[in-house]
């Protein structure tokens, strides 16, 4: 527990560590047949460490199915841990019990994936953003509303939508009602599932502003999870590639765009789109082959091998570790090699995020 | 009998377009209802019945309990246009009271049923585990026998008249109410803002209270305008057994079960009453169906 006592050390500094991960497991068991025999296990995470500071973005990457939502919700204790263990600022929680978690929640929050099921069909936007507060005793009739009208300015919605059932609002603007929720309680710890793909590009980029002007303005650490590299790159300040349920490669966000060295990171980042065509054609395209095994049934050894096209023996006979093999940042692989040929040049899609 | 449809299959239904219950403002769903033919006549047969018990004294001078035995078995006729009973009272006064009894009976049955049985299935749906199956095993005994075998049994045990059988009606379909409201429940608490309340701390109960039974209400209310036909027909069929509604009080099925012995020498002293109860369960019935048309466009054709 020396994480523990650093965090006493330096309680209120940018280094405090707010969450930490260790060997952090989520399996879901297979049952069949009338009697809900167990057939097998989900590996949907699969023994994940990771370390959140405060005010800090750490962007979660990988193809759909990996576990980035099961991860998302397992480090806020929405799902039970299978095995590993999560420090909240300093504090075990692990183990403890829905009753006891409850103070805690104020502290960590979530945005939602889906846009379109994350709010209650049947409650006005004043009600949605008014219910946090409530469940923590801090809602007063008469004193609340500038407090939400206050939330709704934050997320860029007009207090005079308060009213309103979500049902009238585009999915751009549902997210910001789901953000303007999670704002209530004033975390320290907000975890964005992929707050932007369902929406638009156009809206994608202004969202993620928003995001970032929050976190400046209120110091709030994120967890932000994306399917492509392209979205999180302008917020994060560490980055982590997911597969199968495992951390592959990890790094600043520097290390990681600027030094890709797992083969599946260098895919992805070859496949992101670029739009400038001079510099499309001079980059190197990785397709990768076959499809994403099942987390039932898992690959031996490196997660990755099915589809590599490095991949040795030994791939398949041991399970690399995540650690620095001279890169400058833990690579999950047998044999890392920098390849800059594929890296993103700055812009993209989302070019105007971070320009400002 | 004439059964509304089971819950599973009411469920089914609902909830293939569960979504776009809320996709669609009230104002539309108010207008496939008045454009559903079926459901307006469905409304306006129920209104006559209500118009005609609630204001039954204005409407008739005719005493519906008094005995005038030199007026009886008379056919119908200007003055009495409906014909009087065996013992001289007007058929058509009575019918206008009895519909007092049998509306009450019905709404009054299904609110039993509907505030025990919601919440013990959106409980035994939202809770699961240990809960789920103690709710669930009583609610597979209740279901073995049907509606009016459950009533009947009880008014055994309660004993005849006005309120022991709208309980015994109102318990004889309580176990379908638990059955919908826990496939409610079930579907409910696999949605997005469930997990939100969770996420920021809301307990159990108030997630039940605040997010399950609101979103699932439309459905029940629904399920809630058919069964009340069928409690209608069940406390009926108590009246006709001599079990129900004691007379000279003018409950329809009572009416019915009184008629029984003149049925060869003055069949409309039955016709009626039993054409009063065939319109008011088939009223509750295209009400309802026109009710979850407009709550779920996708049965629309
Ligand atoms: N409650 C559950 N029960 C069983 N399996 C589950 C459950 N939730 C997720 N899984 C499985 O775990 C794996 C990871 O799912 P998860 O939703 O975490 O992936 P993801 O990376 O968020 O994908 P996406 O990009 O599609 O959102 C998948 O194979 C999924 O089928
Ligand atoms: S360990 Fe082997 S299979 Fe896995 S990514 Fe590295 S080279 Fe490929
Ligand atoms: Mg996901």
């Amino acid at each position: 527990m020396s994480t523990a006592g650093d965090d006493r050390s330096d309680p209120e500094g940018q280094n405090r560590v707010v969450l930490q991960a260790t060997n952090l497991v989520k399996h879901f068991p297979i049952t069949s047949g009338l009697t809900r025999r167990q057939t097998g296990v989900v590996h949907a995470v699969d023994g994940v460490n990771l370390e959140l500071h405060a005010g800090e973005t750490l962007g979660v990457v990988g193809e759909s199915g990996c576990g980035k939502t099961t991860l998302g919700r397992t480090l806020i204790r929405l799902l039970d841990p299978t095995d590993g263990n999560l420090l909240f600022k300093g504090r075990d929680i692990t183990k403890l019990s829905a009753n006891q978690m409850r103070p805690l929640r104020q502290d960590m929050q979530i945005v939602f994936q889906n846009p379109f099921g994350s709010l209650d069909p049947r409650m006005t936007v004043r009600d949605i953003i008014a219910e946090p507060l409530r469940v923590h005793g801090q809602y007063h009739r008469n004193k609340s509303g500038s407090r939400i009208a206050e939330l709704m300015e934050t997320v860029g919605l007009s207090p005079d939508y308060a009213k309103r059932y979500p049902r009238e609002f585009s999915g751009g603007q549902r997210q910001r009602i789901g953000i303007a929720r999670a704002l209530a309680l004033s975390p320290e710890l907000l975890v964005l599932d992929e707050p932007v793909s369902a929406l638009d590009v156009s809206i994608q980029a202004q969202v993620v502003n928003l995001l970032k002007r929050i976190q400046n303005d209120l110091h709030i650490s994120y967890i932000f999870i994306a399917h492509d590299l392209t979205v999180v790159r302008h917020i994060s300040h560490r980055v982590a590639v997911m597969y199968l349920g495992k951390i592959v490669e990890t790094g600043s966000r520097d290390d990681v765009y600027h030094a890709p060295s797992h083969p599946y990171t260098q895919a992805l980042l070859s496949a992101a789109p670029v739009p400038d065509p001079g510099v499309r054609n001079v980059r190197k395209r990785i397709v990768l082959s076959g499809d994403v095994p099942s987390p039932a049934n898992p690959p031996s050894g490196c997660p990755f091998r099915t589809r590599c096209w490095k991949a040795q023996e030994i791939c398949a006979e041991e399970t690399p570790q995540l650690i620095d093999r001279g890169q400058g940042h833990p690579v999950a692989c047998h044999f890392p090699e920098v390849d800059e040929t594929v890296t993103l040049p700055p812009g993209g899609p989302l070019g105007a995020i971070g320009a400002k | 009998m004439n059964q509304p449809p089971s819950p599973d299959a009411m469920l089914e239904s609902l909830q293939t377009a569960a979504p776009r219950v809320d996709g669609s403002p009230f104002s539309s769903r108010l207008r496939t209802f008045a454009g559903n033919k079926a459901a307006l006549v469905g409304l306006v047969i129920l209104l006559i019945f209500v118009i005609l018990a609630v204001f039954a004294p204005l409407l008739t001078s005719q005493d519906p309990t008094g005995q005038n035995l030199a007026a009886a078995f008379q056919p119908p006729s200007a003055k009495h246009w409906l014909g009087t009973d065996d013992l001289g009272r007007d058929i058509l006064a009575r019918i206008m009271y009895g519909g007092r009894y049998t509306l009450l009976i019905g709404l009054v049955a299904v609110s039993i049923a509907t505030i025990i049985g919601v919440p013990l299935g959106l409980i035994s749906g939202y809770l699961g585990g240990v809960t789920d199956t103690i709710i669930q095993r009583i609610t597979d005994i209740m279901l073995s026998f049907n509606p009016f075998l459950l009533a009947l049994m009880l008014v055994a045990v309660f004993g005849a008249g006005a309120k022991s059988v709208t309980i015994a009606a109102g318990i004889g379909v309580i176990p379908q109410f638990i059955r919908l409201a826990r496939g409610q429940a079930l579907s409910i608490r696999e949605e997005v803002y469930v997990e939100a309340a969770v996420a920021f701390g809301e307990k159990p109960m108030a997630i039940l209270r605040r997010h399950v039974m609101r979103n699932s209400l439309a459905p029940i209310i629904v399920y809630a305008t058919l069964n009340i036909g069928l409690t209608i027909l069940v406390a009926a069929g108590l009246g006709f057994l001599g079990l129900g509604v004691q007379p000279p009080a003018p409950e329809w099925g009572t009416m019915l079960g009184e008629a029984r012995s003149y049925i060869f020498h003055a069949s409309y002293q039955m016709t009626f009453p039993g054409l009063a109860i065939f319109l008011a369960v088939l009223s509750f019935n295209l009400l309802g169906d026109g009710l979850r048309d407009a709550v779920d466009p996708s049965l629309r054709d």
